[in-house]
């Protein structure tokens, strides 16, 4: 098992991407589990999280570690929690504000919370950042994976809680913003939206095959 | 006021701030306990101004705010954003509170079950239902045809399940029921034992789905009585469930709702230029599908307003206008069958051309791209 240098707690054995466990002896979603050393990793699959999908394609965020074992973390779009639950891992110093706004998948999320004291789940609309403002101040990282049309807009509404030179994690679901551009047109002008908005645009990569009509982009905050 | 350093609002989790600069010069820090602090939480989620808020705007008299919430206590001075004064960021409790706090007020948001979500599982249950029972007819069709072929199309899906499950044997039906049919092969008592035991077993899946039709007939009924008495309560429930939810299908345009359940069929229209569909799941209805081709658009689009009035006075109000409703919609649809009786003349068009839009062909000039603008 090797760490990967741009995320703590992250390690790679040459094929899978593991994440060492913050809450040994239990899988979230079914993933499995190894052990090495009396040390528990989960294994995070490319297919089920799009973060580890863009790592397992090379992405790299540029170069840069984007962050420690005490960042706090706004994840948009938390859904059931299976990425949440990695990032969890990675951060047991900090804190993952995890925002979802179905009741259905937010049920799950609940879940992994109670067993992970770092994860403050939020049932809030991510299009509405001032009700879960008081709550959660600066972020260093703004993750974000919400699949709805106006998802670029719901990024810049929630930027104001990353910090200056925080990290911005944009997963975008063409299929969700237009259907009759074809999905190159729309990522090139959500970069040029995301440019616009003062963004820096450190990468982005497509995440086929392991997702449909998906990018993933890294920005930067000046 | 002007020049001086703002004096700011500032509210946290933990409690509210007033701040000078870097300087808090007055606070009130919310009760240490999850309970209080989920309650608080909840309130500023719904835009409510805490008793705390008040109480210190009171205190400092023009006061400077930062959030949208608060403009009725004092001047927005900027959007409250990342930077928080670290005099504030310090007195913030253990964050195991605000843990605490988030999955009492997670639970309890949970807590409040819409009916609506009950409605959709029950009409997705029924579907489901509806597919076990017709795939358990044909096989028994196909099964007991081999013993008892002419009694097979003789009686309903019902009753052959109920016929074989009690009785098995076309001998046996013969002497217990008045139904009177020759068999076609004879069949040992252990086969017709197993097909018996499968037509038993339709049988209660059948009536399991005319419990779940009742069901739901009630449920609509309490929830939307007057989409249930536009569109009846399954179709009714369908169109609910395909929207997401009753508000999400008042809220919905009645073009849209024209064409829920057809989206492949919209995509295809959006992306490729194929024409638009004509209607979506409400071609179940008996109105659309008995009517003949030429009318269905009209009579879709007709219905489809009245849908939507419907399910807008169900989520708003409650109010039964369904008998209104249903009379306007016949009207309507009486209308449209009396107007256009006989199909469209194909283009050449030179008498009706106002009437008849959407192939465009005559008017274009022989364009032969005039399907894009077919919706209107």
């Amino acid at each position: 098992m090797r760490p990967l240098s741009v995320l703590p707690r992250v390690f790679e054995d040459g094929q899978r991407l593991y994440t060492l466990s913050l809450a040994p002896g239990w899988s979230v979603y079914g993933e499995r589990r190894v052990s090495r050393r009396g040390k528990e990793y989960r294994h995070w699959s490319p297919w089920r999280s799009k973060l580890a999908a863009y790592l397992t394609l090379g992405g790299r965020f540029g170069g840069k570690r984007i962050m420690d074992e005490g960042a706090s973390v706004l994840y948009l779009g938390a859904a059931s929690g299976t990425t949440v639950s990695h990032i969890s891992d990675m951060v047991p110093e900090g804190r993952i504000y995890a925002v979802e706004f179905s009741p259905r998948t937010f049920r799950g999320l609940l879940d992994v919370a109670s067993v992970r004291d770092n994860v403050f789940p939020l049932m809030e609309d991510a299009r509405h950042p001032e009700r879960y403002g008081p709550v959660v101040g600066e972020a260093d990282v703004l993750y974000q994976d919400v699949s709805q049309r106006d998802q670029i807009d719901i990024l810049m509404s929630n930027a104001r809680y990353l910090r200056p030179g925080g990290t911005g994690l944009l997963a975008l679901k063409a299929r969700s913003m237009d259907i009759s551009l074809s999905p190159r047109e729309i990522y090139q002008r959500a970069a040029d939206t995301l440019i616009e908005g003062g963004f820096h645009i450190l990468d982005h990569k497509e995440l086929a095959p392991y997702q449909k009509d998906h990018a993933f982009f890294v920005i930067r905050k000046p | 006021m002007n020049g001086q350093p703002p004096i700011t609002l500032i509210t946290r989790w933990y409690g509210v701030f007033v701040v000078e600069g870097e300087r808090v010069i007055d606070s009130i820090s919310f009760p240490e306990d999850p309970g209080e602090i989920a309650g608080r939480l909840k309130a500023l989620s719904e835009g409510k101004i805490l008793e705390e808020e008040r109480e210190l705007a009171g205190r400092h008299h023009p006061v400077g705010v930062t959030e949208e919430r608060l403009t009725s206590l004092g001047p927005l001075v900027e959007t409250a954003g990342a930077e928080i004064p670290p005099a504030v960021l310090s007195s913030a409790p253990d964050p195991s509170l605000l843990h605490q706090a988030l999955l009492e007020e997670g639970r309890e948001r949970l807590g409040g079950i819409r009916r609506d979500e009950l409605l959709i599982q029950a009409v997705s249950a029924y579907e489901e239902m509806n597919r076990v029972c017709n795939l358990m007819y044909e096989r028994l069709r196909e099964w007991y045809g081999i013993h008892g072929h002419r009694l097979v199309n003789r009686v309903s899906p019902e009753k052959l399940a109920e016929l074989v499950g009690v009785y098995g044997s076309v001998d046996d039906i013969r002497a217990n029921t008045s139904i009177d049919v020759e068999k076609t092969a004879s069949l040992p008592g252990e086969d017709l034992a197993a097909i018996s035991s499968f037509a038993l077993t339709l049988r209660e899946a059948q009536r399991e789905r005319e419990r779940l039709e009742k069901y739901i007939t009630r449920l609509m009924g309490e929830i939307a009585p007057n989409l249930s008495a536009v569109l009846g309560p399954i179709l009714g429930a369908r169109l609910i469930s395909l929207a997401g939810g009753l508000e999400r299908l008042a809220s919905m345009p009645s073009s849209t709702v024209q064409v829920l359940g057809a989206e492949n069929a919209l995509f295809l229209h959006l992306k490729e230029g194929r024409r638009p569909p004509k209607h979506g799941i409400i071609f179940q209805h008996s109105y659309i599908h008995d009517s003949p081709p030429w009318q269905r658009g009209k009579i879709a689009r007709a219905m489809a307003g009245k849908i939507s009035i419907a399910a807008r006075v169900d989520a708003a109000t409650g109010r039964d206008i369904s008998r209104e409703l249903r009379e306007e919609m016949e009207r309507r649809i009486g209308e449209i069958r009396e107007k256009y009786p006989s199909p469209p003349v194909k283009p050449s068009g030179a008498k009706g051309g106002k009437k008849r839009r959407g192939r465009g062909k005559g008017k274009k000039g022989g364009g032969k791209n005039g399907r894009g603008g077919g919706g209107r």
